[in-house]
Parts: structure tokens; C-alpha cells; sequence
């Protein structure tokens, strides 16, 4: 979409009519994209507002640009990090919660897992529990299909640490997704750190 | 069986990130490990139902509050842009004074005494700079001048305001190009136009004046005003007479007049009261509405952008709850949009007609006094100075009657004592004249005193 031709105030109602339309077109996908980084709705469609209000004010840079999907994808995820990382706390509080409740994560080393199902059901409630660093890292790896070289540029962190933290993030997914199946308590702590992750004996 | 993979490393191996021999050694093991295929089928599973998970439709009111958001926005940008604007007019505003005071000191440093020969020669640059200064300072700024002037100074005084006194055309062409650079203001298609004043339309000056005239032809002259409005292309606002003409044994008419001309004739209608009768006082103003406009009329177009984009978004609710939250918004917004209207239509109208307040007083015929004895016709002094001498003489005479009238009873008393001592006087005559030779007083007592 070219906005070359919004010159001056009189085009101003113009404007907003195209405008309206680019907002018709990706709200869905941006919606979409900041539930699965905010898990709650309110979130999200601040998060959305937020993005469209940043494209408003980018409107003049948008002419010459292929994809304003990309575009308005790459701003979401930017708002939606910028957010998460203000509302660090948020995840201290659910894995807080997470143990007050009786639960920990069990070892995932047994080889029962043909017994569980492994639905969306579980899994979005698996991603409710992460932190939200590995969160992200999973939903922009996985669901929103990023390489690990656009992860890096979106974390503000080198490959090396997005290929770990992701391969961190999946591990405790699945352990997180072996003790909802077999609801029993485990020793073993989701992991944040580099190299503390135990190995399968 | 070599240590099971954890994790870490299915999650490398499925993504193909691990290092080439870290990727043999998973192969190998995984090849003959059924519990890490199966651990790794299972991490596999997990990826595929997170890429699959369907999208969800947003909230209804997400799209309305993305809507209003923008619309907010926009009133800040164009909040933004006005305080730019203001800046930018504000340095064209100073530039232009700078070039004025320059031109003025240059004037009369090296123009000679003509610039500072009198407070009149002084005034237009004065008005101009407190035009220019007061542009940007208030959205208001009010530039008023009032004079007042008796009647032996009126016409003199009405002329010099003539000259201090820059009407449109004369304002200052600095502004013009920042005001062309607000370029936002409405433009009044109704307003007449002369050539040169195109800029100046974006202008937005309201002028109004207030003066009061004496005459003793009050029916000739109140006419030849209303005849005058209606000629310039105005009309009369209000028209009130009062009183009982001196003719009649009142104590004069008494007029109220409130004219309403385009502002291109504003001038011509001032310069014409002045020549009714004697002005006796004259003040006049002129209210720059130029930012106060542009911001309503900025305004409006928002408010006009906002409920485009609301019915817009009422064409495709369908919810109940929609309808009628966008209702509301779109009552409350039309009603702004026609005040907003109604204030633009008000300025224009203050803008296009100049107002004259005209108050009109009949003089008593003996109350008038001729400018200069000087500037009669000869035959006019003529007959003036007989008047006087026969009136004067008039009033001697009734004033010689009064006195001798009020002088009788001493006049009585000295015509009395008068008459008696002509009496007397006669006597004597006429006892003289029975002895012509009479002897000495002497002779007469001797012979009296030896009889």
C-alpha cells in the first residue's frame, strides 16, 4: 500500500480511509501474533492498537516497503517484547503460583511418552507456564516460524544464545507437558540456566 | 546404549542446529535408542501442534479502539503541527518587526526630521508593530486605537486617524508568507475579493468601530447614512430614534445606529461619517481571529474524519452492542460538528462585515458656531456684521429704555428741583424788569433810616 498520495490536510480523511482498510486486513494476524506472546487477551489487543498506532505514525515510511504484512508482523513482536520485558514480573508470579499449587516439573527422561497426548489444549497451557523468555524464543521459533538469525535480531542477543534458549524452552515444554500428563511431582526444576540443564541418566 | 539425548539436543537435532558431529553421534544413537526416538517424536509432535494452533478471531472492539486511537493520534500531530506553525509564524512575525523597526530608524536617521516631525507621522509604525507583535503572542490579539475629538477638532482629528489607521491593504506583506504556510485556514468563498488581497483573505480580522456625530439636519443626515449602507452593499443591524426635534420645542432627536459593511467598504463608510455633521468621537478596533479559526477549523475536520470512520464502522456492526456504542459516539460527534460549523459561520460573518455603531445627536440651531469668521463668503460677513450692529443696537436701545424706565423716580426728583429753580430764575427776571433804574441797596436804606 503506497500512501504517497496523502498530501496536506485536506487528504487527511483520505487517509483515514486507507488507513482503516490496512487495519481491516492484518488486525487478525496481529491480534493473533500478540496473544501468543501476551496469552491474554487485554494484552493483545493493546499490544495490537499499539502496533497499528506505531504504523500511523510510520505511514510516510511505508511507501516503497514489498510486504507491510512483514512489516506490521515485525512491529508486533518488537511491542510485544518492549512489553514482556516490563512486565517481567508477570512469570515470576505464575511459576510462583505454578509451585504453591503442589506442582514441579517431572524429569522427562522416561520413555512413556507414547502415552500422551500431546494436543493444543495442553500445549497452550504448557506455554502459560514457561518463562516468558522461553516463551517468546518458542512462539517466534515454532509458531511464527522465525529463522534463528531474525530471532537474534528480535531478542537483541547472538544466535548462539537464541539456539539455547530455544533447545532450553523445548526441553521444558516437555517436561512441562510429562507432568500435567502424569500430574506427579518431580525433582527436577525447569531450567533457566546456560548449562545446568541434567541430563538423562 | 550410549547416554540417552536430552532435550537440549533433540531440540538441535529437529532444527538440524547441532554441530556435524553432534548430528552423527544423535543419529547413531537414535537409531538404536527406541525410548529417545520416541522422546524425539514426541518434541516433534509438540512443534507441530504449536505451528498448527489456529488462529482466533479478534475481539469486535478491536477495531473500533485501533479507530479512535488513530483519531487521537491525529489531534496530537495536528496539535504538533500547529505548534510548529506557531513558532515558524512567531520568527516571520519578529523577522517582520525587525524589518520594520530598521526601515523606521532608517527613515528618520536618514530621511531628515519628516519621521519624527509629529506624533501622527510616528503612529503607523507604532500600529504595525503592535500589529506584528501581538500576531502569535495571543490567539486573540486584540489591535485597537481610540481617539476622541471635540468639534472644533473633529475633522482634523478624523484625518489624522485616516493616516495611522492601515486598513487591509495596508498590513503588513511580511505575514504573508507565513500565513500561507498555515495554509489550513478555511477559505470564505462568500467573502468579495479585490485583486491584490488574495493573502489576506487567510487573514482573519474583525473590525469594528464605534463613533457618535452632531447635526442640526439630524432627518437629512440619519437618511443619507442609510442611503450610504445600502449603497456600500451593507445593511443596518439596529435603528432606533428617540426624542422631539428643537423645531418642535424638544430637546433634540437622538439616533442609534448599528451598521453592518463589508469589510472592503469599511473605510469608505468611516471616511463618509466623518463628514456628517461634527464627530464628536471615534473609536475604532480590529481583532486578529486568524489562530483561533485555524485551530476551530482544524477541529472540525477531525471531528469530520471521526464520523466518517464511524459510520463507516456502523455499516459492517452487527452486534446489538456495536450499534449502539457507535451510536452514541456519532450523536455526540454530529452535535460538535454543527456548533463547530455554527462558530466558523459566526467568525466569517463578524469577519466579512465590518461593525459601525453610529450614535446620532440633532444640535440646536443657536448652538452652532461657525468654524473661522475667516473662511465665510464676503457677503456672508456682511450681512453677518449687520446683524450683529442691528441687533446690537437693538439690545442698546431696549437697554436705554430699561435703565430710563428703572430711572424714573431720580429723574422725577431732578425734574422737580429743575422746574422749581426755573421757577425761581423767572421770578428774578421778572422782578428786575419792573425797576430797570432802581436805586442802590444803599440809597434805599438811608433815606429810610433819616425819615
Amino acid at each position: 500500500m503506497s500512501f504517497a498520495r496523502f498530501k496536506g490536510p485536506t487528504a487527511q480523511v483520505g487517509l483515514l480511509a486507507d488507513f482503516d482498510r490496512l487495519v481491516e486486513e492484518h488486525q487478525k494476524r496481529v491480534y493473533n501474533v500478540c496473544l501468543r506472546m501476551m496469552r491474554n487477551p487485554q494484552d493483545a489487543m493493546d499490544m495490537t492498537q499499539e502496533t497499528f498506532l506505531k504504523a500511523w505514525r510510520a505511514k510516510d515510511s511505508f511507501m516503497g516497503q514489498s510486504s507491510v504484512s512483514t512489516w506490521l508482523h515485525r512491529v508486533a513482536v518488537n511491542a510485544c517484547l518492549d512489553e514482556l520485558r516490563r512486565q517481567k514480573k508477570r512469570t515470576a508470579v505464575s511459576m510462583q503460583e505454578l509451585s504453591e499449587s503442589g506442582w514441579e516439573p517431572a524429569d522427562e527422561h522416561t520413555g512413556d511418552f507414547a502415552s500422551r497426548i500431546i494436543d493444543q489444549t495442553a500445549v497452550n497451557a504448557a506455554l502459560d507456564l514457561l518463562p516468558s523468555d522461553h516463551r517468546t524464543v518458542l512462539i517466534l521459533r515454532d509458531m511464527e516460524g522465525y529463522s534463528y538469525e531474525e530471532l537474534a535480531a528480535a531478542m537483541h542477543c547472538p544466535v548462539g544464545t537464541v539456539r539455547s534458549r530455544l533447545n532450553r524452552a523445548r526441553a521444558n515444554m516437555m517436561k512441562i507437558l510429562a507432568a500435567m500428563e502424569q500430574n506427579v511431582p518431580a525433582d527436577v526444576k525447569i531450567s533457566k540456566g546456560g548449562r545446568s540443564d541434567e541430563q538423562p541418566s | 546404549m550410549s547416554n540417552h539425548l536430552d532435550d537440549a539436543a533433540l531440540s538441535g537435532y529437529l532444527d538440524g542446529a547441532l554441530s556435524h558431529d553432534a548430528m552423527q553421534s544423535a543419529k547413531a544413537h537414535l537409531a538404536e535408542c527406541p525410548a529417545c526416538r520416541e522422546r524425539m517424536e514426541a518434541m516433534r509432535q509438540m512443534i507441530r501442534v504449536l505451528r498448527e494452533i489456529p488462529p482466533v478471531e479478534p475481539p469486535a472492539e478491536l477495531n473500533l479502539r485501533i479507530r479512535q486511537a488513530i483519531a487521537a493520534e491525529q489531534r496530537l500531530e495536528n496539535n504538533h503541527e500547529r505548534r510548529v506553525g506557531r513558532v515558524l509564524r512567531g520568527f516571520m512575525a519578529a523577522a517582520a518587526a525587525v524589518v520594520i523597526v530598521t526601515g523606521a530608524l532608517t527613515l528618520s536617521l536618514g530621511g531628515g526630521p519628516a519621521g519624527i516631525e509629529n506624533a501622527t507621522d510616528a503612529a503607523p509604525d507604532t500600529w504595525e508593530l503592535h500589529y506584528d507583535a501581538s500576531w502569535d503572542s495571543t490567539p486573540s490579539a486584540e489591535m485597537a486605537e481610540t481617539e476622541s475629538a471635540t468639534s472644533d477638532e473633529a475633522g482634523e482629528g478624523w484625518a489624522a486617524m485616516d493616516d495611522t489607521m492601515p486598513m487591509p491593504e495596508e498590513a503588513p506583506m511580511e505575514l504573508d508568507g507565513a500565513l500561507a504556510n498555515a495554509g489550513e485556514s478555511f477559505e470564505d468563498e462568500s467573502q468579495p475579493r479585490s485583486g491584490g488581497q488574495e493573502s489576506l483573505d487567510l487573514q482573519k480580522i474583525i473590525y469594528t468601530a464605534h463613533c457618535t456625530q452632531t447635526t442640526y439636519q439630524f432627518a437629512e443626515d440619519k437618511s443619507s447614512i442609510l442611503t450610504k449602507v445600502s449603497a456600500l452593499g451593507g445593511f443596518v443591524q439596529y435603528n432606533t430614534t428617540s426624542g422631539v426635534s428643537y423645531a418642535e420645542g424638544g430637546s433634540g432627536l437622538h439616533g442609534e445606529m448599528v451598521l453592518r459593511i463589508p469589510q472592503q467598504n469599511y473605510t469608505e463608510m468611516m471616511r463618509y461619517l466623518s463628514q456628517i455633521g461634527f464627530q464628536q468621537y471615534v473609536e475604532e478596533s480590529a481583532e486578529n481571529i486568524s489562530q483561533v479559526y485555524s485551530d476551530e477549523n482544524i477541529r472540525l475536520q477531525n471531528l469530520q474524519a471521526q464520523r466518517d470512520a464511524l459510520l463507516e464502522l456502523m455499516e459492517k456492526a452487527e452486534a446489538l452492542e456495536d450499534v449502539l456504542l457507535l451510536q452514541t459516539q456519532l450523536n455526540e460527534i454530529s452535535t460538535q460538528i454543527e456548533q463547530s460549523q455554527s462558530d466558523l459561520r459566526n467568525m466569517d460573518q463578524q469577519v466579512s462585515y465590518a461593525t459601525i455603531n453610529v450614535t446620532l445627536e440633532e444640535r440646536q440651531t443657536t448652538d452652532i458656531i461657525p468654524v473661522s469668521k475667516e473662511d465665510l463668503p464676503l457677503g456672508q460677513r456682511m450681512q453677518e456684521a449687520l446683524y450683529r450692529n442691528l441687533a446690537q443696537l437693538r439690545d442698546g436701545a431696549s437697554a436705554f429704555l430699561v435703565g430710563l424706565v428703572g430711572a424714573a423716580p431720580f429723574l422725577g426728583i431732578l425734574a422737580l428741583i429743575a422746574v422749581i429753580s426755573l421757577g425761581i430764575i423767572l421770578l428774578v427776571r421778572k422782578h428786575n424788569k419792573k425797576s430797570p433804574a432802581g436805586p442802590p441797596p444803599q440809597e434805599e436804606s438811608g433815606p429810610s433810616s433819616q425819615a
